[in-house]
């Protein structure tokens, strides 16, 4: 089984002078998977990267590719493919000479290695650029030397290190696609760092969430972004809307929770009555009404004061306060003017029992 | 048209200020520099006179001269050889400790580099007569070794090549460390990373990447250590002594003659090796590479 695995960190941590970077991050990447480290600046997603690619050296646990323990291994006999956030083109060679660096490092002979580069070249629709030099190409034409730079040497793993950060809107999304094609026909397993979750899920076979040098989730991007497990992964997933409080009745099935200004049902099998809870819901999934909770005959649903109403183009958001807790919605524009809101309406926020997502509690 | 024309009267006055802010350089430069060096060019043409400071008949015996006399020649290749071995020495001293250095935080970088240039406050008299008291017959170099009984008579140290070369390093290694040293530090870490994830050790690494990458302070410390080194007198003088001269003693024997004529052809002699020596130092190490090619 082990030999289906093209990575695997185990129990790696890592500490720079008693701060904790990486505390205890365990993940196998299986053999030609997308697997990206999601989370915010600071949590461990880069040095992760870094103690696979061999820069950095762990202070415990280990590190092993296709099997092999590399952890006392020097990066450059890891063959990991590596793009940097700035690309790091080498600006005094051409860009041929730039894809044959790892090539020449091999001593791969010269009839080889032109072959392999004007190979690696077009791959990256850079044919005809061989003789340039990093300094006359654009952002996204350096992006693509780097990936062919990384692939020419048909690396064990290929680490990306938001290599798509310092690129504009557009051409990000152009990238996006590129990186996930050329991945996909060299089948070649991918870790990928970004900060930006849009990212992460439109590309990735699996999403690690970090924060604080810990995995609070591993999953599809799909299980991640509708069930997250944590307080952190939801707030990082764009469900803001947190809120607490106490299941005061079993109702079969059905748990009611009291949540301070209302309340709703939730499906919390194992909980009594009493337990604190945690729950979720996306902003897009939160329907509101004129009127307080008590003017409604449906039982579910919590009362808010509007605070402020934002348009935002394809939709309008309306922040709202339910006693301390804020809350958001984003509503259809059709929905928001039907409802002509303005600061300090009362509202009756509702949505439906499978919107509601239970989050682990942290005391 | 309007508007283009207003925009191009505010180009061109702001073009006006910002060269006005030259004015006074410019004036200085050419009025205190330019003109005097055209005035010794023309001298070094002229014949040398009994009487006056030069003659007024044109020649080029004054370069005739000097290329045809072998003392003449053989001094410039002297000058030559110790500035090269110099140049040499503390490019090799230089680098090592620049890497140290440049791995500094900023902080301290500044603090070291200020400990390295300390020795340069002390007047280069105050120094060469340091290292007359160290390397000088009764000197303590001599001194000790008399006494620990490596030797058993005073070694020959002062006014000879190798003392001119030590009294050389000492004023222009700091140089040369310092404009390794930034250069150094001004390298992104990533593209050695980069390297080593494609194969290349430490040192193929530092070879193919961080040499070429420091290039531009390489090439200005030489410049420095060249220049000052194919120009320096005090240190020659003092520690060279009297038997061995340079090119730049000549100049001034030949000034202190009254021989302004081939004073003059000397200077430009000098001035011309200088040139050629930092055309041979931009060559070889080709600083402008790492702007890539230009758009």
């Amino acid at each position: 089984m082990t030999t289906d695995i093209d990575v695997s960190l185990q129990q790696v941590r890592k500490t720079y002078g008693g701060v904790v970077a990486v505390d205890g991050v365990t993940l196998d990447v299986p053999r030609g998977s997308f697997i990206s480290l999601l989370g915010p600046s600071g949590c461990g997603k880069t040095t992760t990267l870094r103690i696979v690619a061999g820069f950095e050296y762990p202070d415990h646990g280990d590190v092993l590719i296709r099997g092999q323990r590399v952890t006392d291994i020097p990066p450059y006999r890891r063959n990991c493919g590596m793009v940097f956030q700035n690309f790091a083109l080498f600006p005094h060679l051409s860009i041929a000479d730039n894809v044959a660096f790892g090539l020449r490092m091999r001593r791969v002979h010269r009839p080889e290695r032109t072959e392999q580069v004007r190979e690696a070249l077009s791959l990256v629709k850079l044919s005809g650029f061989e003789e340039r030099y990093p300094n006359q190409l654009s952002g996204g034409q350096q992006q693509r030397v780097a990936l062919a730079r990384a692939l020419v040497l048909r690396p064990s793993v290929l680490l990306l290190d938001e290599p798509l950060g310092s690129l504009d809107k557009k051409l990000r999304e152009e990238m996006q696609v590129e990186i996930r094609d050329l991945q996909q026909r060299f089948a070649i397993s991918t870790i990928f760092v970004t900060h930006d979750q849009e990212e992460a899920l439109t590309m990735s076979d699996a999403v690690a969430v970090m924060n604080h040098g810990v995995i609070e989730q591993f999953g599809t991007p799909r299980e991640v972004f509708e069930r997250p497990r944590t307080e952190f992964v939801a707030r990082f997933m764009g469900a803001n809307n947190v809120l607490r409080g106490r299941v005061a009745s079993n109702e079969s099935e059905l748990q009611a929770v009291e949540l301070g200004t209302g309340r709703i049902h939730v499906r919390a099998g194992g909980k009594h009555v009493g337990d604190r809870i945690l729950v979720t819901v996306r902003p897009e999934n939160m329907s509101l009404s004129r009127g307080d909770v008590s003017s409604g005959n449906v039982s579910s649903g919590i009362s808010a004061i509007v605070t402020s109403v934002v348009y935002h183009g394809a939709t309008t958001h309306v922040y709202m306060a339910a006693g301390e807790e804020p809350l958001v919605a984003h509503l259809p524009n059709r929905a928001s003017d039907d409802l002509r809101l303005t600061e300090g309406d009362s509202l009756r926020c509702s949505w439906s029992e499978e919107s509601t997502i239970m989050l682990a509690d942290r005391p | 048209m309007n508007a283009l024309a207003s925009g191009f009267l505010l180009n061109w006055r702001r073009t006006a200020r910002r060269s006005a802010l030259l004015t006074l350089p410019l004036t200085v430069s050419i009025t205190c520099f330019l003109l005097p060096l055209l005035f010794l060019l023309v001298v070094s043409f002229l014949e040398p006179s009994q009487v006056d400071l030069y003659g007024k008949q044109a020649t080029f015996s004054n370069y005739g001269h000097v290329i045809g006399d072998e003392f003449y020649l053989k001094i410039i290749g002297r000058s030559l050889f110790a500035t090269v071995i110099v140049l040499a020495i503390s490019l090799v001293l230089a680098y090592p400790a620049a890497i140290v250095v440049a791995r500094f935080t900023p902080k301290w970088r500044f603090r070291v580099l200020a400990i390295l240039l300390f020795p340069l406050m002390v007047s280069n008299v105050v120094r060469a007569y340091g290292w007359i008291a160290i390397l000088g017959r009764h000197g303590v170099a001599n001194t000790v070794m008399l006494k620990v009984g490596f030797i058993d008579a005073p070694l020959p140290l002062l006014y000879t090549f190798s003392a001119v070369v030590v009294g050389l390093l000492t004023i222009l290694l700091p140089y040369m460390i310092i404009s390794i040293a930034n250069s150094l530090a001004a390298i992104d870490r990533s593209y050695g990373e980069a390297a080593q994830s494609l194969g290349a050790g430490p040192w193929r690494a530092f070879w193919h990447v961080t040499l070429p990458l420091s290039s531009p302070g390489v090439a200005s410390g030489c410049m420095i250590v060249f220049f000052l080194s194919l120009s320096a007198y005090v240190t020659i003088s003092l520690l060279g002594g009297p038997r061995f001269k340079m090119l730049v003693s000549l100049v001034f024997d030949s000034t202190v003659a009254y021989q302004w004529p081939r004073a003059s052809a000397l200077s430009f002699i000098l001035l011309l090796l200088g040139l050629g020596g930092g055309a041979a130092i931009l060559a070889i190490t080709r600083p402008g590479r790492v702007r890539g090619r230009s758009r």
